[in-house]
């Protein structure tokens, strides 16, 4: 089951060019993204960000329109090219996870409109919505068999066009003149649609637990009948399953980058500040939080790839939950122990702990919490395909 | 599964003869009058366990809960996204809280009448039972005026422990006439040092470390030099107790000083930004050649740091209460949510795998409390007892939050919806008061005699 797109111009990149690429793109996470959260409590100005995005598409990371092949999520059906944005995402949010999460869904929408073949307005991607998501149902409408009628009910009104009670929830940092977004119908099941933002009511979200340098913005469709729901293009549901199994592995990737964000803070500070004598790192009740969080780290590292290199979009999307349900807790126990081991001044909004850890926890709720994601999983009972 | 239209999919209805609620009804009526009508008491949770308590403390449980309804929740999330403001110019709702808080005795109920403003029924109640009950009350509604109100009673505490009538008299009680007429007067405890959180709270770390504020002894008193650091409610207080080591000694020789707001040299520099318990200021406080008298000597000389750590075993229990009344805000917040949304043409909470985890978040919940209850209502608090309860109940607090976060998805991370700010809340009650670990070690440090031969 292969992803048609439709900009593909360049072949996936050698092993060595894949290197070279990732220092720059460290690099550039080093001039344009790190000056942004050298202040953790006092959040980067729209036109720094936009500037340091600008630098990204510059790079080819974000692509334009005629260089697709190089950036984020540029040649999704290719396992090596997912891999490299991965790295990508991991690499940006080891900075930002925030800015890393940006650029995941603006790559994202991207490469939904270069499927599509719609080169008019910019776009962003939400996978969200603000009430339940169908659990054991969601799963199950992934496999052959048939859903009941309560089943049914469940996944059309979890996932027909966001409404009052079952809002959309984007990240952007501005209005992008266009939202891609999955949706399910009886009749067609699993699509992605492209909507003018102005064929929703927009409701800036006052305050956030997290992702402190965005602005998450709350959708309704101004028409609400489904029928009727204004909607300029569509992707069908391969392309849906697809991209919606992205959007999860680019999340796991970004926690394990702010995991280790996390860490890193911790560890310079367990190795200066003394306690009874000896640095903090030495006392076996920081070294074991400090541990159990690279214990965790190191499974998210080892989980990205094995799911990535699944070829079977639906295998891999629910592979993908499942490790994401097992690991989003850990990756925020990561932000959880390194904020522990900076005592009452990891509290402080200026140390950066607690921001990690508040993003950590974003992370975590976003495409499914991990107790959705194990009602998903457990919903999707067909059998393994040979897909590895 | 069924819906069932008079009670909770999955379930036998009320009528039915195998329904919990019948239970009891089954059994020979002197039984049902030894053991109760089981299900057919339809009071809440909460209620039930109300009634358990001596009279005295149920009502005083009601009034605090009615007192944080009426004045902690209005505000309690206009405060919370209030953007940071500097020492001296607390918001108008903080300010009439205190106010409030005050004259209805919410700010001098440590002691009990004539003294205080407690109950005098509660005279024979340990001092941490009370406390408990209203701090639990009160975190649920808001972490951050709820430690605005509580860090006064800690300011208390150590002044109360010296058993001095002197200082009783002078340093503690017009304080409290001066809230019960509406005129706020909060106490602080200040022991934390910069960049020495930990070592204060444990005796290992306090033995090998160089304390950061100094007391010299000159005639009539003593001088003090230094500073302190995340001093809850010192931006506001106008009591302090104080704890500085003599010049050249350690902790060993900490001693306990009173000084009020004003004092020459003595001054809140500026409060931090914090996560959350955000109404209420952690305080830098800064000493330069600061005069105290002796007769503000709070205890002995060189008698502070048993007066910290008894104070810390008092403390903790409430630290833990407020832990179980976040723990309580959580559920209280996911059955709402389970209740008023609806999925699949019904209420979510008809869905079995809501109604497990809401079991686990009310169990553990209910499971906390009764800890913190035990340790709460016994007189002698030791420092392990104290302990477990802080750790215990704080982290499994965080559990349930986040058990309902995860509930309740995309949806928790939005501020409106009150469970993020539990969350960042709570988040303290695992740092303050002794890191969690340092607590752990607290409880094997009190229990070591039974490990050794």
């Amino acid at each position: 089951m292969a992803m048609e797109t439709t900009a593909q111009t360049t072949e996936p990149l050698d092993e060595s060019d894949q290197k070279q690429l990732l220092r720059m793109v460290h690099e550039l996470v080093k001039d344009q993204i790190d000056p942004l959260v050298e202040r953790p409590e006092k959040p980067a100005s729209l036109t720094q960000t936009l500037a340091a995005i600008d630098a990204f598409t510059e790079l080819g990371i974000l692509s334009g329109d005629d260089d697709r092949g190089l950036g984020l999520w540029d040649s999704p059906e290719d396992a090596v090219s997912r891999s490299l944005s991965l790295d990508i995402l991991r690499e940006s949010a080891r900075s930002s996870p925030s800015i890393a999460h940006l650029l995941h869904v603006r790559a994202l929408a991207h490469a939904c409109d270069a499927a599509a073949s719609q080169a008019q307005g910019v776009s962003t991607f939400s996978c969200d919505r603000t009430s339940p998501t169908g659990g054991r149902a969601l799963g199950k409408s992934l496999t052959d068999t048939p859903l009941t009628g309560s089943e049914t009910q469940a996944i059309a009104q979890a996932w027909g066009p966001p409404n009052d009670d079952n809002r959309l929830l984007s990240l952007d940092i501005e209005s992008r003149d266009y939202i891609w977004y999955p949706t399910w119908t009886v009749a067609e099941g699993w699509q992605l649609n492209r909507s003018q933002r102005e064929s929703f009511y927009n409701q800036t979200a006052q305050k956030f637990h997290g992702f402190d340098e965005l602005r998450p913005e709350l959708h309704r469709a101004k028409n609400q009948a489904s029928s009727e729901h204004s909607t300029d293009a569509h992707l069908g549901t391969e392309h849906a399953i697809a991209i919606i199994g992205l959007y999860n592995l680019g999340l796991l990737a970004i926690s394990a980058g702010a995991a280790e964000r996390a860490l890193r803070q911790a560890q310079a500070y367990a190795h200066v500040r003394t306690q009874g004598g000896a640095p903090i790192e030495q006392h076996d009740a920081v070294a074991q939080l400090l541990e159990q969080a690279r214990q965790a780290i190191a499974s998210a590292n080892t989980a990205l790839p094995a799911v990535n290199s699944i070829a079977d979009h639906e295998q891999r999307l629910v592979e993908i939950w499942r490790a994401r349900a097992y690991l989003q807790p850990a990756l925020s126990r990561v932000g959880s122990n390194s904020m522990q081991a900076f005592g009452g001044i990891g509290y402080m909004r200026d140390m950066g702990a607690e921001k990690v850890l508040r993003d950590l926890n974003t992370l975590r709720q976003l495409g499914g919490s991990p107790s959705e994601l194990t009602l998903r999983c457990a919903g999707f009972t067909k059998p393994a395909k040979e897909s590895r | 599964m069924k819906h069932n239209p008079s009670g909770l999919t999955g379930f036998p209805e009320y009528s039915h003869q195998l329904s919990a609620r019948n239970v009891a009804q089954g059994l020979p009526a002197p039984m049902r009058a030894v053991l109760g009508n089981g299900g057919l008491d339809q009071r809440d949770l909460w209620e039930r366990e109300t009634q358990t308590l001596s009279r005295p403390l149920a009502n005083l449980r009601r009034r605090a809960r009615d007192f944080a309804e009426r004045e902690l929740a209005p505000h309690a999330l206009a405060l919370d996204a209030l953007e940071h403001w500097p020492v001296g110019e607390q918001p108008r709702e903080l300010e009439q809280l205190l106010v409030k808080a005050g004259t209805a005795g919410w700010l001098s109920d440590l002691l009990t009448k004539p003294l205080g403003s407690g109950n005098p029924l509660l005279a024979s109640q340990p001092l941490t039972m009370p406390a408990a009950l209203k701090v639990e009350e009160f975190a649920r509604v808001c972490g951050g005026q709820m430690l605005l109100l509580s860090a006064n009673m800690l300011g208390q505490a150590p002044l109360v422990l010296s058993a001095s009538p002197s200082i009783i008299k002078r340093r503690l009680l017009p304080g409290l006439r001066s809230c019960l007429r509406g005129e706020p007067y909060l106490f602080a405890f200040a022991i934390t040092e910069p960049h020495a959180g930990s070592d204060v709270e444990d005796g290992h770390g306090a033995s090998l470390s160089k304390p950061r504020l100094v007391a010299n002894r000159v005639p009539g008193g003593w001088i003090l030099n230094g500073s302190k650091v995340f001093i809850s409610g010192g931006d506001v207080a106008r009591g302090f107790v104080v704890f500085a080591a003599l010049e050249g000694e350690g902790y060993e020789s900490w001693t306990g000083f009173f000084l009020e707001s004003g004092t020459p040299g003595f001054r809140a520099v500026r409060t931090e930004l914090k996560m959350g318990m955000r109404a209420s200021g952690a305080a830098e406080l800064e000493f330069i050649d600061v005069f105290v008298p002796d007769a503000d000597v709070v205890g002995k000389v060189r008698g502070g740091w048993s007066l910290n750590r008894q104070t810390l075993n008092l403390s903790r229990i409430p630290v833990g209460a407020m832990a179980v009344g976040f723990a309580q805000a959580a559920c209280d917040i996911a059955i709402n949510y389970a209740k008023s949304t609806m999925f699949a043409g019904k209420p979510l909470i008809h869905e079995q795998h809501v109604q497990l985890t809401l079991a686990d978040a009310i169990t553990t919940t209910s499971t906390i409390r009764a800890h913190m209850w035990a340790a709460a209502s016994r007189w002698q608090v030791r420092q392990s007892t104290a302990a477990m309860v802080k750790f215990g109940a704080t982290d499994a607090a965080m559990g349930v939050i986040e058990q309902c976060m995860d509930l309740l998805g995309p949806n928790a991370l939005m501020h409106e919806n009150r469970l993020e700010k539990v969350w960042r809340d709570c988040r303290l009650t695992q740092i303050f008061e002794g890191t969690n670990q340092i607590n752990r070690l607290a409880v094997i440090e009190d229990l070591q005699h039974q490990f050794l031969d």
